[in-house]
């Protein structure tokens, strides 16, 4: 979803006259943010409004969808208060008690703001060098230290990728289990409902000489 | 197959939709998925007795931009597939064949007819050598002429003449729905005559206003100058008219203008009528514009079904515009098809949605991109009519201002539903174009990647850093090329040398994104939904129940 007051984004590149103020209200505005991690994909922008307005005043919402899996993974919510303090109040009480959106019963995890966590953030100024990238071929001085770093990485990469998969496995489970409790819960209150509906219950107590009062 | 063969009876030429297709014809091949026709020699045709269909064997012919991704020597050339891997010749329904297309060879082989320069310069496209798929190098074409015969490859004298008779624009999608056009045109056939004259007194009206003259558009007064070239036209040849001319309109503000007057008496497609074609002014482009309109209308609403491969550099971010506009609008335009007065109609439309214009011309534009180099002077009527679209105030701007344009405009529009590079990545995906990338410096920003990205390899389209894990302390990203080779490519570069990222010398890891297959929901939501329906109560509305055992009173609460 598109941010609701967000800054401009990295395509325009500030001049340099004001290219350090901009990079301060970033920096500025990240100190107010926080970020809501595993929230589900159903959450809207109003739901989250409400749901954190009660830690404070809700400036800006912006839900950033995992590009590779956007309709089913988890999303973030970088959310903007309006004082650093009810970012760091917020924070604090997601910590501490479980906290649900839209009733989904897994809850999200609160961090404050990282500037690495706004993908289209401004450049920062200071670092007048650009950055570059380049090429180490296999006859280089340095390939062999590359390589190593490279296949260590990779490592690392799959490493990561399984340890996601396990993990989704068991969130997984976890949700069948519940699910499977939640309905038999369910079950047994409609099951009683029926009783008392059909007046299962009131018959029974005539039978029994015991006294019904319900409802 | 024995019985294959039996059934077949082989045909040396073809009629189809109205034209003749001879053996080894070069033809544009509609594909659904693909914005631009492919181009194809046909090498064998034949119909199938039993089923009474028409195929016809193909060989392909790759763009230079598969084939030669580094070179910009010329854009034109197109490289002739062979060798015996898959996808060198395909089988395929004469229904599928849209047209004839202007290629010619260019192989300085004594065997080959040469074109003439304007021959060349006409053709949409050149070729002079084939590409081995197994062996993935170019070599003359002479070689697959000794194979197959110099009648397949080489130019004859018939095919020449033939591409000098081809009308209509490379990029033109006659497709099946385009026959509702042409329906349109015969309806439009009687009025043709009072039309043209309304058309041609109109255009020598604005002509008159003009200030920059070229030979043809002069006009002073009346019919006698277009009776003088239409005099002349039988001594000039077609096509070096047509190149000039075109040339002329697309340094002359009247085109706009005229388009903008006389679209409504458009659709007049009296190409057949050669007395009163005046072939250097708009009748002959507004019709095709319409068509243009229309068939990318067409060839768009089919993209917005299915997906489109997008092998634009600019076309990305606007193909995803786009194909939402259009969405919204094809209801009207496709409506509009099908009224006689559609001419009327569209013109309206068009009047009314100038953004919409833009939107058009700018995947116009991004086709046309991928097409062609930058080079008016070249190239068909179609091209002159995309970039006399792009641009309102018709400069004879360079391409590039009138595309950032276009751009900048679709930056300042945020009614779409989903982010436009989001839906690039997601049509990406599963055409095999986009690469994750590991192990970068979480501290780079998105801008800052793709400058570099763009430095580091060839066709890079668009690079994102994707949202850091929090527990992760090297970022991820995901680049996204503009055709399947060019990531291979770039995957095999990464994986044979290091790309190190400066500052912190990490090297980049790289793999294929692949389509998530599972659709798996987001585990967490208990589906409580179905179990409430057809329930008065729902289950929040239960507190508990208690029946103690041995009490005389039995408590229910709500």
């Amino acid at each position: 979803m598109g941010p609701a007051a967000e800054p401009s984004s990295s395509e325009k590149k500030p001049s340099p006259s004001n290219a350090p103020s901009e990079y301060q209200k970033f920096e500025e505005k990240v100190k107010r943010c926080l970020m809501l991690e595993d929230v589900t994909p159903q959450a809207t922008i109003p739901m989250v409004q409400t749901a954190l307005g009660q830690f404070g005043t809700v400036v800006s919402i912006d839900i950033i969808n995992d590009p590779l899996d956007p309709k089913h993974a988890a999303k973030r919510v970088i959310v903007e208060m309006k004082t650093p303090r009810e970012a760091s109040h917020a924070v604090k009480e997601i910590r501490e008690h479980p906290f649900m959106i839209k009733g989904v019963p897994r809850p999200v995890r609160a961090l404050h703001a990282v500037a690495t966590m706004f993908p289209d953030r401004p450049q920062k100024p200071s670092s007048g060098t650009k950055r570059t990238c380049e090429w180490v071929k296999p006859g280089d001085p340095e390939w062999e230290k590359y390589n190593e770093f490279k296949q260590l990485a990779k490592k690392h990469a799959q490493e990561l990728t399984y340890l996601m998969e396990v993990i989704r496995k068991e969130e997984e489970k976890l949700a069948q289990e519940q699910e499977e409790k939640v309905r038999e819960n369910v079950k047994k209150l409609d099951e009683i409902h029926l009783c008392v509906k059909d007046r299962v219950v009131h018959r029974l107590s005539r039978y029994y000489g015991m006294k019904f009062e319900g409802d | 197959m024995a019985n294959e063969e039996e059934d077949r009876a082989y045909m040396s030429s073809c009629s189809n939709e109205g034209v003749e297709y001879r053996l080894y014809d070069i033809v544009k091949i509609f594909d659904k998925e693909f914005a631009v026709p492919h181009i194809g020699k046909i090498l064998k045709m034949w119909e199938e007795r039993s089923s009474g269909t028409r195929k016809a064997l193909v060989c392909w012919f790759l763009w230079h931009k598969e084939v030669k991704p580094h070179d910009a020597d010329n854009p034109k050339e197109l490289f002739l597939a062979f060798g015996e891997g898959k996808g060198v010749t395909n089988e395929l329904k004469m229904d599928s064949i849209v047209g004839k297309c202007k290629v010619v060879c260019i192989s300085s082989d004594p065997r080959n007819k040469e074109p003439s320069v304007s021959d060349v310069e006409n053709a949409d496209f050149v070729y002079s050598h084939a590409y081995d798929v197994d062996l993935k190098h170019t070599f003359p074409v002479k070689v697959v002429a000794d194979k197959l015969g110099p009648d397949a490859i080489f130019n004859t004298e018939e095919w020449l003449l033939a591409v000098t008779k081809i009308e209509g624009k490379t990029n033109e999608f006659k497709s099946k729905k385009s026959i509702k056009s042409s329906l349109l045109e015969s309806k439009k056939r009687p009025r043709d005559a009072e039309v043209a004259s309304k058309l041609q007194k109109k255009k020598i009206d604005k002509q008159d206003e003009l200030t920059t003259q070229k030979k043809k558009v002069k006009v002073s007064d009346g019919k006698a100058p277009i009776a003088k070239e239409n005099a002349r036209e039988g001594s000039v040849s077609k096509q070096e008219e047509m190149v000039q001319s075109k040339r002329q309109l697309l340094k002359s503000e009247e085109l706009s203008r005229l388009r903008k007057a006389q679209i409504a008496d458009v659709k007049v497609p009296a190409l057949t009528d050669g007395a009163v074609l005046d072939k250097a002014s708009s009748p002959r482009e507004l019709a095709p514009d319409m068509h243009d309109i229309m068939e990318q209308t067409d060839s768009l609403i089919n993209d917005i079904v299915r997906q489109v491969n997008d092998e634009t550099v600019l076309g990305e971010k606007s193909k995803g515009e786009d194909s939402k506009e259009l969405e919204s609008r094809a209801g009207n335009v496709s409506k509009v098809e099908r009224t006689p007065e559609e001419g009327r109609e569209a013109a309206d439309h068009e009047g009314d949605i100038a953004d919409g214009d833009k939107v058009e011309s700018k995947k116009a534009l991004a086709e046309s991109d991928f097409s062609w180099q930058e080079d008016l002077n070249k190239g068909s009527m179609f091209k002159l009519l995309k970039k006399t679209k792009s641009s309102l105030t018709m400069e004879p701007e360079k391409r590039t201002a009138s595309a950032v344009e276009p751009l900048k405009q679709f930056e300042k529009r945020k009614i779409f539903r989903e982010l436009p590079w989001e839906e690039s990545l997601q049509r990406g995906i599963p055409q095999g174009r986009v690469l994750h990338l590991h192990n970068i410096d979480p501290l780079v920003t998105s801008a800052d990647m793709r400058e570099m990205l763009k430095s580091a390899f060839q066709g890079l389209s668009d690079a994102r850093i994707l949202p850091q894990e929090a527990s992760c302390p090297s970022g991820q990203a995901i680049a996204i090329f503009e055709s399947r080779l060019l990531a291979e490519s770039a995957l095999e570069a990464i994986e044979k040398n290091c790309l190190v990222m400066a500052d912190k010398k990490w090297p980049v890891i790289a793999s294929r994104v692949k389509e998530s297959l599972n659709q798996a929901r987001f585990p967490g939501h208990l589906a409580l939904e179905k179990l409430k329906l057809g329930r008065n109560l729902t289950s929040d509305e239960f507190v508990s129940f208690f029946y103690l055992e041995g009490f005389d009173r039995i408590w229910i609460m709500f």
